[in-house]
C-alpha cells in the first residue's frame, strides 16, 4: 500500500505517476469502447434488418474473441507499430460479441405496437428512431456496454507491453524489478477502476431504465 | 530473461498466420475510424518519455536524426536500452525510448516492421530465434547472428558485451548448499532424484534439459515458476534447486549459491545494440557512440546495477545515468 | 368536423389469394360512430389503417372531407388522426403526461403550454391529473392505461379517431364502463369516429352506424336498428342475433310499435319516442295502464299497447325469416 499513498507516485505530468497511467488507461479504454460502439451499432442494425446476418456475424465476432490478446497485438506491430492503435483494434473486435448481442437484443425487445402507434401518431422515422427506438434500447445497450468496458479495462493493463501507457506498467514493471508494493498498487487500481466504471455505468443504466425494470446483459 | 517465449502458450506461429487474413481485413476498416483519435496518444511511452535533455552535448553530429529505442521487460534489457538512449541524446539525436515491452517476439517484429530502431538483444536469444543450435563460444555466437541479421532483415549487431554474460545458471539456497553439500552441478548427480527444482518456462529447455543431458542425471521433480519467484520457492522449502539468471540480484541479495558450470553446458547470452542498417546509414556514427559502451559492462557491474532498481527501487533512468556519468560516458 | 368516405377500396397483400379489402364503398358522415363490425380476418383493420394512411388502398380511394388521403402529407394527415388499439402501445419509458402530450411534442410544442389541456383530458377520460400525470405505464391497470391511451389520441384535438378493439382486452365490467364513458365523452367531442369491433353487443351499443364486413367485402353498412329490423341477408342476421326477441327488446325504439289504430289522448303516461321496446314493456307493465303515449319532441306521435308490441314483433320475425 506504500507505493499507492506516496505522493510522488501521483505527480501529474510524470509519465509512469499513477496519475498519468490511470488517465491513459481510461483513455485508451474510452476510445476503444467508442469506436467499438460506432462499429457494433451499423453491424447490430445490419443483423436486425437482415436477421440471416445475424448468425455469421455473431460466429465471426466470438471467433475474434478467442484470439489471444497478446498474439492478436503483436501481430499488428508490422501494420500499426508500437501505437495505440495496435492496442486499441483487437480492444475494440473484442467488444463486438457483447455490443452486439445486446444491441440486437435491445431491438429486438422493443414492443412493435410501440413503434406502431409512434407512426400512427404522426412521428417522423427519425423521430421514431430517436424518441422511441433508442430511448426503449438504451437501457439494454448500456448493459452490454458495461461488460465491454470492464473487458477492456481488464484486456487494456497489456498495453505497456506495446508502448502504450496503462495502468499494467506498474503491474509489469512491479514484477520485473521484483517490486511488489509496485504490482499490488497497480492490481488494486486496475480492480477499483473496473469496479467504479461497472457501478457508474449501472447509474447510468438506472437512470435510462426510468419506468422500467433493470435489465442485465445479454452475454 | 533470454529464450523468452510469449506468455500464451499457444501463441503458436501457425495460429498467428490463420489470423492475419481476418485480421487483417478488419484492420483495413479500422483504421481509418482508429487513427485519428488514437495516434496522438501513442506518442507518451510508458517506460520514459523522451529522456529529458543532457545539457553536455558535444558539438557531433546525430542533431534531428529521430531514433526510437526500445526494450523487453527485463531490468537487464531496460538498463542498457536507457544507457543507449541517454548516450545518443547527448550527441544531439532525438531519442524516444519503448522500454519494458513485451518478450522477444514483440521487439523482433518491432524492429523489423520500423517501430523501433535500436534495442538490445543477447546473442543465445537471437541463435534459438533463427533456430541455430546455441553455442559456448561467444565469438561464434555474435558472428552467426550479425552475419544472419545482416542478410535477412537488413539488422546490425553493434559491438557486444563480451564480459556480460546474462545467462542461465543452478541456484539453490545457502541452506540447502550447507546440507546436501553442494558446489557443482556435478555434485548433484548422486541425490537429483530426490530434489525438486523450480524453473521458469524457458528455463526448462535452455537450462533443466541439457543439464540432465551433459550431467547425465534426472531430477525428481520440475515445477514451472516465474524467475522472480523462484528464489523464494526454494527459501520456503517448496523446491530446493532454482534455475536463476546470472545477473539475478537475488543472488546476492539472499546470498544464493550458484552451482559451478564444470561442464560448460550454459550458452553465452552477451547484450549488444541492435541496430536497423537504414538508421545506420543515414547515422552511422550511432555505432561509434554505442561501441564505447561495450568495455565498461560486465556482470558483476550489471548484477550491481539491477540491484539499484530491483532492491532499492531507483529508476532505470537514474541508475543508467549515474553509472555512464561515473564511467565518463556521459558529462554531469 | 370530418366525413370519411371509402370509394371503390381495395387492398391486397403480396402472397394473399383474396383481396383483404375488396371493392368497399361508403362514407361516415361527420360526427358519427361508424363501427366496423366483422369477425377476424374481415378486413376490418385493414381498411381502418388506411385512413391514416399506414397502408395504402391497391386501388380505389379514401376521401376525408372529399380530400383523397394519397394528397396528403402522411405525417401531417396523421398528426390530425387520434389512434387507440387494444394493444394501447404506451411509450414506457414516458410518464402518462409525457405520452399524453406526444403528438403535441412532436410538433415542437413545449411541455408547459400543452400542460392545461393535458390536465384537462386527464380528467375527460377520468384519471385525476394529480395522481396520475406522473406515473410510468408499468405503474397502471389496463383500465387506467387504456384511458391513457385515449387521452393521447385526443391531445391534437383531431377531427377522426381511429379505434381498434380498444376495449377489447379489458374485463367486461371495464369495458361496459368504457362504452359508456366513450358515449359520453363523444356528447362533448364531436368526433368522427371508426371503431373496429368484433363483439356484437358493443357494436350496437356505440354505433351511430354499423359497417358490417366479411372476407374483405362490405356487407351492410346502416344503423343498429337497420340492421336488426332489416338484416341484408341470413349472414347479417346470425351476427347480428337478429332472431333473437331480447336483443329487438334491447335495440329495437318503441316507434317500430305503434298501435294502429292512432292517438288516445286518455292514456295517462308518456315515453319518448327513442325508448327501447324492453324499457317501453317494463314501463307498461309497471304503471298498470293499458297504453302509454309515445311523444316525439313534446308531441304525442302514437302510442303502445301490450298487444301493438306483441304484433310487431311477430311481424318483424316473420319479415326476417321470410
Amino acid at each position: 500500500m506504500q507505493y499507492l499513498l506516496d505522493t510522488r507516485h501521483w505527480i501529474l505530468g510524470e509519465p509512469t505517476s499513477i496519475t498519468s497511467l490511470l488517465v491513459a488507461h481510461l483513455r485508451i479504454t474510452a476510445i476503444s469502447v467508442l469506436i467499438g460502439l460506432a462499429v457494433a451499432f451499423p453491424l447490430a442494425l445490419v443483423a436486425v434488418r437482415h436477421t440471416r446476418t445475424y448468425l455469421p456475424l455473431i460466429t465471426v465476432a466470438g471467433i475474434l474473441y478467442t484470439l489471444p490478446s497478446l498474439a492478436f497485438m503483436a501481430l499488428l506491430i508490422p501494420f500499426t507499430g508500437l501505437t495505440a492503435t495496435t492496442v486499441v483494434i483487437p480492444l475494440v473486435l473484442y467488444a463486438q460479441v457483447v455490443l452486439i448481442r445486446n444491441i440486437v437484443a435491445a431491438i429486438q425487445a422493443i414492443d412493435p405496437w410501440v413503434v406502431e402507434v409512434g407512426y400512427a401518431m404522426g412521428m417522423t422515422t427519425r423521430q421514431v428512431q430517436w424518441r422511441v427506438v433508442l430511448p426503449l434500447a438504451l437501457p439494454v445497450i448500456v448493459a452490454g456496454v458495461r461488460v465491454a468496458t470492464v473487458t477492456t479495462i481488464g484486456i487494456a493493463t497489456i498495453a505497456p507491453l506495446f508502448g502504450v501507457p496503462s495502468l499494467g506498467y506498474l503491474i509489469f514493471q512491479g514484477f520485473n524489478t521484483s517490486y511488489a508494493d509496485q504490482v499490488m498498487a497497480g492490481v488494486i487500481l486496475v480492480s477499483a477502476l473496473a469496479i467504479l466504471t461497472d457501478l457508474a455505468l449501472l447509474g447510468v443504466q438506472r437512470l435510462l431504465s426510468r419506468g422500467r425494470r433493470v435489465s442485465p446483459a445479454t452475454a | 530473461m533470454h529464450v523468452d517465449t510469449p506468455a500464451r502458450p499457444h501463441t503458436s506461429t501457425t495460429h498467428r498466420r490463420r489470423a492475419r487474413p481476418i485480421a487483417l481485413l478488419w484492420i483495413a476498416a479500422l483504421l481509418l475510424a482508429a487513427c485519428g483519435t488514437a495516434r496522438g496518444q501513442a506518442t507518451v511511452p510508458p517506460g520514459a518519455a523522451p529522456a529529458t535533455g543532457d545539457t553536455a552535448s558535444p558539438a557531433v553530429s546525430g542533431a534531428g536524426v529521430k531514433v526510437t529505442i526500445g526494450s523487453k521487460l527485463d531490468v537487464d534489457g531496460q538498463l542498457n536500452a536507457q544507457m543507449y538512449a541517454l548516450l545518443l541524446q547527448a550527441r544531439g539525436f532525438d531519442v524516444t525510448t519503448k522500454l519494458g515491452l513485451g518478450q522477444t517476439p514483440v521487439l523482433d517484429q518491432a524492429i523489423k516492421s520500423g517501430a523501433i530502431d535500436i534495442y538490445p538483444e543477447f546473442t543465445g536469444t537471437a541463435l534459438t530465434l533463427l533456430g541455430l543450435p546455441s553455442t559456448q563460444d561467444p565469438q561464434k555466437a555474435y558472428n552467426d547472428v550479425k552475419a544472419r541479421y545482416a542478410e535477412q532483415f537488413q539488422l546490425t549487431w553493434l559491438d557486444p558485451a563480451y564480459e556480460l554474460n546474462d545467462s542461465y545458471a543452478i541456484c539453490t539456497s545457502p541452506a540447502v548448499a550447507q546440507q546436501r553439500n553442494l558446489t557443482t552441478i556435478e555434485d548433484l548427480k548422486p541425490i537429483a532424484g530426490e530434489l525438486t527444482i523450480a524453473a521458469q518456462q524457458d528455463g526448462i529447455e535452455a537450462a533443466v534439459d541439457p543439464v540432465e543431458r551433459a550431467y547425465d542425471l534426472r531430477f525428481g521433480n520440475v515445477v514451472q515458476i516465474a524467475e522472480q519467484l523462484s528464489f523464494d520457492a526454494v527459501t520456503r522449502g517448496d523446491a530446493d534447486l532454482n534455475v536463476c539468471y546470472t545477473t539475478d540480484p537475488a543472488i546476492l541479495v539472499d546470498n544464493f549459491v550458484v552451482l559451478q558450470d564444470t561442464k560448460n553446458v550454459f550458452p553465452i547470452y552477451n547484450p549488444a545494440p541492435v541496430v536497423r542498417a537504414h538508421l545506420l546509414q543515414e547515422a552511422p556514427q550511432i555505432a561509434d557512440i554505442l561501441n564505447e559502451l561495450q568495455p565498461h559492462l560486465s556482470t558483476e557491474v550489471v548484477i550491481e546495477l539491477i540491484k539499484q532498481v530491483s532492491v532499492d527501487h531507483k529508476s532505470v533512468e537514474e541508475v543508467a545515468r549515474a553509472f555512464l556519468e561515473q564511467e565518463g560516458l556521459l558529462t554531469r | 368536423m370530418a366525413s370519411i368516405t371509402f370509394s371503390q377500396v381495395t387492398k391486397r397483400f403480396p402472397g394473399a389469394d383474396r383481396p383483404a379489402v375488396d371493392t368497399v364503398s361508403f362514407t361516415v358522415p361527420a360526427d358519427e360512430i361508424c363501427m366496423l363490425l366483422g369477425t377476424s380476418g374481415s378486413g376490418k383493420t385493414t381498411l381502418l389503417r388506411m385512413v391514416n394512411r399506414l397502408g395504402d388502398p391497391t386501388s380505389g380511394q379514401v376521401l376525408i372531407d372529399g380530400v383523397p388521403t394519397t394528397e396528403q402529407d402522411p405525417i401531417h394527415l396523421r398528426r390530425g388522426i387520434g389512434y387507440v388499439i387494444q394493444q394501447v402501445g404506451l411509450f414506457p419509458h414516458l410518464t402518462v403526461e409525457d405520452n399524453v402530450r406526444l403528438v403535441p411534442s412532436i410538433t415542437g410544442e413545449p411541455a408547459a403550454k400543452s400542460r392545461p389541456r393535458v390536465e384537462a383530458l386527464l380528467r375527460l377520460v377520468g384519471l385525476p391529473p394529480a395522481e396520475y400525470r406522473r406515473r410510468y405505464p408499468s405503474q397502471l391497470s389496463g383500465g387506467q392505461a387504456q384511458r391513457v391511451g385515449l387521452a393521447r389520441a385526443l391531445a391534437a384535438d383531431p377531427a377522426i379517431l381511429l379505434m381498434d378493439e380498444p376495449f377489447g382486452s379489458l374485463d367486461a365490467i371495464t369495458r361496459g364502463r368504457m362504452q359508456q364513458e366513450l358515449l359520453r365523452m363523444q356528447q362533448e367531442l364531436h368526433k368522427t369516429i371508426l371503431f373496429v369491433t368484433h363483439d356484437v353487443d358493443e357494436a350496437l351499443t356505440l354505433g351511430d352506424r354499423i359497417a358490417v364486413l366479411a372476407e374483405g367485402r362490405l356487407v351492410q353498412v346502416g344503423t343498429p336498428v337497420e340492421l336488426l329490423a332489416t338484416p341484408a341477408n341470413a349472414f347479417v342476421r346470425r351476427l347480428m342475433g337478429a332472431d333473437s326477441i331480447v336483443r329487438q327488446f334491447e335495440y329495437l325504439p318503441v316507434t317500430l310499435a305503434l298501435d294502429a289504430a292512432g292517438v288516445r289522448p286518455h292514456a295517462a303516461e308518456s315515453i319518448t319516442a327513442d325508448t327501447t321496446l324492453l324499457e317501453a314493456l317494463l314501463r307498461l307493465i309497471q304503471s298498470e295502464q293499458p297504453a302509454l303515449v309515445v311523444e316525439e319532441a313534446g308531441r304525442p306521435i302514437g302510442h303502445v299497447t301490450l298487444g301493438s308490441i306483441s304484433r310487431s314483433v311477430r311481424r318483424h320475425r316473420s319479415g326476417v325469416q321470410a
